[in-house]
């Protein structure tokens, strides 16, 4: 509501602050004099004969070049979409899949896939077999014990799209696994006109190695303020970003665990398509400020934090913290393992704290909590 | 003949080498254009230099141009195009000023315009400053976003544009421009906020109007 009050606002502003261009400015007569003073230059002299044929195959050849090159690439739609972290360790390490499925006359084929501590990552084409264009309206990962890994984010261009996961736990790093992609539901649009949602069964399953990063079990002491305590317990550097644990104490048995993920979260995408057009993107969330700041001065924004027992069914949209009071976070930060050199700083500004059915009126529990963690 | 015909008419004229059809499209679009393009690089100069720049381009290349699609879009991608050139040649690093003096200053500069009066018919240099100080302040904190955020905002704000056609402009998505409407709305909103907290508070205080007719009645002595 605040910000589309601002946004009224500015719009008036920005209509106020443009007058001060009056309206009686006329630039036609500069426009004409530059233009008749260039009308009387000489002109560039033609081409000699034959050397636009000769431009032509040239430009023919380097075509042929490119796209022979462009043939043998990695799948560009992580690097069209991916964040930089992304963009840097799949071109080595991502897994051909090269599977699909059809059902209802629309086609999903898995291209690539990437997996590590930090995410699960996953490129597709969707075609229609039609002019529409589809596009999934609901994803999910399974691994082969049934647990459920949650959408993170989900990009597409035309038919071309990469989704992201959660990672998959600390223990399926480094061994192969069997994964499954399941789509139940495809929109279907097109120009000026509103989409068609489609019930069927697009499931892929493919085998990969999620890669794995450096485990640090975290010792130090844990940190105590308006009677809630918090303790790093284990990060994971993995190559596409870290994955932090917290474990907080001192909750009432019937604290919402939803609320306590309520920290500030971003999400920013960059990349262009091979027509060069920006795809940049991303996702704020509000909330706490829980930051990882680095020795170069770099600062970190969560892109995701979760409680993970509630992550691992898409059932339970709450629960309660119960009897012992006490709750694990799991933060997600997309950063490039080069970055993070000797120690990192945590700090948690608040915290928002709720009973489980009132978690719209979160009451702030004040830091801050700092941390140091050394990376040797 | 209507608008549009007109309009047909003198790019069918300009893509036949007839310099006189730019003319109606120079009269048509060049204040709002110049507007627009003083918005995003914050000086009157310049946005004359640029926008005259785009005329010639667009004259230039009017031959590539589809005569029954809008000019608007093709014409404002060359503006865009242009202001981002001119300033990454510039290279400029644009700051806030925050004393009051210069908000004064600007005052004095600005006389020459539109008196603003009160309900009696007086001239009120509360007024005055305060709607001074804002246009000041707000090209400051415009100036503090991205280019591309910058650009973003004023298209759809200022321009009434819709995502599709920023998108076409900026060459970009138009879920691009959706994110950079987004990202740009909150820090302009974080930048006012923490710099210039009345620009986005209700009302000026008692203490605070009294403050600039003092300054005002200082400056006209």
């Amino acid at each position: 509501m605040v910000l589309s009050k601002f946004s009224e606002r500015l719009r008036e502003a920005l209509s106020q602050t443009a007058r001060d261009i009056p309206e009686q400015t006329n630039l036609f007569p500069n426009i004409q004099q530059q233009l008749r003073s260039e009308q009387l230059q000489p002109l560039p002299r033609p081409d000699a004969p034959g050397q636009k044929k000769i431009r032509l195959a040239i430009a023919v050849v380097v075509m042929v070049l490119l796209i022979s090159g462009f043939s043998y690439a990695v799948s560009p739609v992580f690097q069209w979409f991916g964040d930089q972290s992304l963009q840097a360790i799949t071109l080595d390490h991502a897994t051909a899949i090269n599977q699909q499925v059809s059902d209802h006359g629309i086609t999903l084929r898995l291209d690539q896939a990437y997996a590590d501590g930090a995410r699960t990552a996953v490129t597709f084409h969707i075609t229609s077999g039609s002019s529409l264009q589809a596009s999934p309206n609901d994803r999910v990962l399974t691994d082969a014990a049934g647990h459920i890994y949650p959408l993170l984010s989900g990009r597409q261009y035309k038919n071309e799209g990469l989704t992201e996961f959660l990672p998959l736990s600390l223990q399926q790093l480094g061994k192969s696994q069997l994964l499954t992609f399941h789509v139940q539901h495809m929109w279907l649009t097109g120009y000026k006109t509103h989409g068609t949602l489609i019930s069927g069964n697009w499931s892929i399953s493919f085998h990969i190695t999620p890669q794995a990063g450096r485990l640090i079990t975290l010792t130090g002491v844990p940190s105590t303020r308006s009677s809630i305590t918090i303790q790093p317990t284990q990060l994971e550097l993995a190559p596409s970003g870290l994955r932090l644990f917290l474990h907080i104490s001192g909750l009432t048995s019937d604290t919402s665990l939803s609320t306590l993920t309520q920290f500030a979260t971003r999400q920013v995408y960059s990349g262009t398509t091979p027509d060069k057009l920006d795809t940049g993107t991303g996702s704020i969330g509000e909330g706490a400020l829980l930051q990882i700041h680095l020795a170069n001065g770099q600062v970190l924004e969560p892109v995701r934090v979760d409680v993970p027992s509630l992550t691992s069914t898409l059932q339970i949209p709450d629960q309660m913290v119960g009897i012992t009071g006490a709750a694990t976070l799991e933060v997600l930060f997309f950063s490039a393992p080069q970055e993070l050199q000797h120690n990192l700083t945590l700090t948690i500004d608040h915290m928002h704290i709720a009973p489980m059915g009132d978690s719209a009126h979160p009451r702030e529990a004040n830091g801050p909590w700092t941390f140091n963690i050394p990376l040797q | 003949m209507n608008r549009e015909e007109d309009e047909t008419a003198a790019i069918h004229r300009c893509q036949h080498g007839d310099i006189s059809g730019l003319e109606p499209l120079v009269l048509r679009y060049q204040t709002q254009a110049l507007r627009t393009a003083y918005l995003i690089v914050k000086d009157r100069q310049l946005a004359e230099d640029i926008v005259q720049d785009s005329f010639l381009t667009a004259y230039h290349h009017i031959a590539q141009f589809d005569a029954t699609r809008p000019f608007i879009p093709w014409f404002y991608r060359i503006v865009l195009n242009t202001a981002r050139q001119t300033l990454r040649a510039r290279a400029r690093h644009p700051t806030i000023s925050l004393h009051l003096a210069q908000f004064t200053e600007r005052a004095e500069y600005t006389s020459e315009r539109d008196e603003l009066l009160d309900t009696s018919g007086r001239y009120d240099p509360v007024i005055r400053a305060e709607q001074t100080m804002e246009r000041a302040t707000l090209l400051d904190a415009l100036a503090l976003l991205t280019l591309k955020q910058r650009s973003t905002i004023v298209l759809r704000y200022y321009c009434d544009f819709n995502d599709y056609e920023i998108a076409q402009m900026l060459d970009c998505l138009p879920g691009t421009v959706r994110w950079r409407l987004h990202s740009g709305l909150r820090a302009l909103e974080r930048i006012l906020r923490q710099e210039f907290p009345h620009l986005v508070q209700k009302r000026w205080t008692i203490k605070n109007q009294a403050k600039m007719v003092a300054l005002a009645g200082r400056k006209d002595q």
